[in-house]
């Protein structure tokens, strides 16, 4: 193999964390061949991966050794820099309303679906760690912090637990009234708005949930065809071994044991 | 074209500098947030957020200044604010998000704790249906810069210039080799600093040498007028003398919040 020539490699640093689904079904969808690294818990806070992502966070994605970080950027950046189906769509009118879907993930669907997940799946394992590791595991940013200790402490009692709960039942009826005038959440073409939204569902479905919209036939149709497409395997199911999906079972019945009254009660 | 605005605010001042590189002159519709203009059902319909800006083009509403800008670079898209390469526009994006991302609220926690003086922003206050909301303002207000949540603002904003700083010191420009959406989208926040006495806080501060030309050239470019053609606006101007002189007898404790 003499001479020069180039080879274009896409490694994702990655974890079933919502953020790095979001970007693996991206991939699946423009049909790009990337290479897995997958760094979870510790793996986090090694200075080899704080120099790729300060924050210590996933994902991160190395293309031909330049760096990008942020989900919303990079599936922007693979949708901008790979040849492949558009994942923007076509209007400039739509591609501003599909932003806008996307954006208000990041100002509140995410820390809203933290703060649920926090109480059904989080909890038990947290309970089961030495202070020691407990220290470590909680986040560092202050606010957030006492957050989740008050999540971890009370649970479905804590006061961060209702407005989370409203927060979503707005989503799905936002969505209701979108899906009843386009086939995808922008427009009638499949988008990065679709997508994103993806892993937030496939997480309230496991944390029991899935009565927020089974009275949204729109937003009901919508998630079927999700869940038709090839790439949703990439939010889960090709990444985790058959006891950890088995799990879903158990914290599904839990969710909607614990939320079950709080959405009654709303 | 309509843009919804209010004098002295930082996410329309971003659009203006947009529109005004694309030489469009919108029809301006100046809200008066203290008066609860924002909030007023005609409005709540084109913004349900009753935020500001809005903008009315071919007759549809576009909300929220990042969604914004990004559309009027792809719909008018002469001259371009977007650079060319793919990488170097996924940095442009990365920028336009710290705003966005935590850039925006320490931001407005500066400027109602050291800037704007209690007594003008009472009546707003007072005027917030979310009892939770109007409890967390008045705590805010009445503790000034010592309100503790924000040192971790504070640790907000020093992370981001220390990190334009470090991009400036190797590029003119934030993203790319020209002025982009990133300039227009941290450039209002950089102001808004100096309309608050901290221009020190890259002055007076070690590694951040490389802020003040960058400000200076996004200062000399002629769509700067987008945004400093309101200044004396009579709002803004007795806006900013306030701010001023609020701030300036904060810096000390500012200072302390951001150790060298």
């Amino acid at each position: 193999l003499g001479g020069k020539w180039e080879v274009h490699v896409l490694t994702l640093y990655h974890s079933n964390g919502v953020c790095p689904q979001k970007v693996r079904v991206c991939l699946a969808e423009k049909g790009v061949e990337w290479e897995s690294r997958s760094v979870m818990g510790l793996d986090l806070r090694t200075p080899d991966y704080l120099k790729l992502n300060p924050g210590g966070y996933v994902p991160t994605l190395v293309h031909d050794g330049r760096v990008l970080t942020e989900s919303r950027v990079i599936s922007e950046y693979i949708n901008d820099a790979f040849d492949g189906p558009a994942l923007r769509p076509a209007d400039p009118y739509d591609r501003a309303k599909a932003s806008l879907w996307s954006k208000q993930i990041d100002d509140s669907l995410h820390p809203n679906v933290y703060i649920l997940s926090c109480v059904v799946l989080f909890r038990d394992h947290f309970a089961s760690m030495s202070p020691e590791m407990q220290d470590q595991a909680l986040p560092l940013d202050p606010t957030k912090r006492e957050r989740t200790m008050d999540l971890l402490e009370r649970g479905a009692q804590s006061r961060f637990v209702p407005p989370a709960l409203e927060r979503f039942a707005k989503l799905t009826a936002d969505m209701e009234r979108a899906l009843q005038q386009s086939r995808w959440m922008a427009c009638d073409d499949y988008s990065l708005a679709d997508i994103d939204h993806t892993p937030y569902f496939q997480r309230l479905s496991n944390i029991g949930l899935e009565s927020l919209w089974t009275d949204k036939p729109a937003v009901q149709d919508w998630w079927a065809r999700i869940q038709a497409r090839p790439s949703f395997a990439e939010v889960q199911t090709n990444w985790m071994k058959q006891e950890e999906l088995d799990r879903f079972v158990h914290t599904r019945a839990k969710g909607q044991a614990m939320f079950g009254p709080l959405l009654e009660a709303a | 074209m309509e843009l919804y605005i209010s004098a002295n605010s930082v996410c329309c001042q971003k659009v203006q500098l947009v529109l005004a590189e694309k030489g469009i002159e919108p029809t301006f519709h100046l809200l008066n947030l203290r008066a609860g203009d924002s909030k007023a059902p005609d409005y709540l319909s084109l913004n349900p957020r009753g935020m500001v800006p809005t903008l009315i083009d071919k007759g549809r509403p576009v909300i929220e200044s990042s969604v914004i800008i990004a559309y009027l670079d792809e719909v008018y898209p002469d001259p371009p604010l977007s650079p060319a390469d793919p990488f170097d526009r996924a940095d442009m994006r990365r920028w336009m998000l710290l705003p966005d991302a935590a850039l925006h609220d320490a931001c407005v926690m500066l400027t109602f704790t050291a800037g704007i003086s209690p007594e003008i922003v009472q009546r707003q206050i007072e005027a917030n249906p979310d009892p939770a909301a109007r409890n967390r303002w008045r705590t805010m207000v009445a503790q000034g810069v010592d309100h503790p949540p924000l040192v971790e603002k504070m640790g907000v904003w020093n992370r981001t210039l220390a990190e334009m700083a470090e991009r400036l010191a190797r590029h003119d420009w934030l993203a790319g080799d020209a002025y982009s959406l990133a300039e227009t989208a941290l450039l209002p926040y950089v102001e808004r600093l100096v309309d608050l006495g901290q221009d020190w806080m890259w002055l007076e501060r070690p590694g951040r040498a490389a802020i003040q030309p960058w400000l200076d050239r996004c200062r000399a470019r002629p769509n700067y007028v987008g945004m400093s053609r309101w200044y004396s606006h009579e709002g803004a101007a007795a806006m900013k003398l306030d701010m001023r002189a609020n701030g300036l007898r904060a810096r000390p404790r500012l200072e302390a919040l951001s150790p060298a």
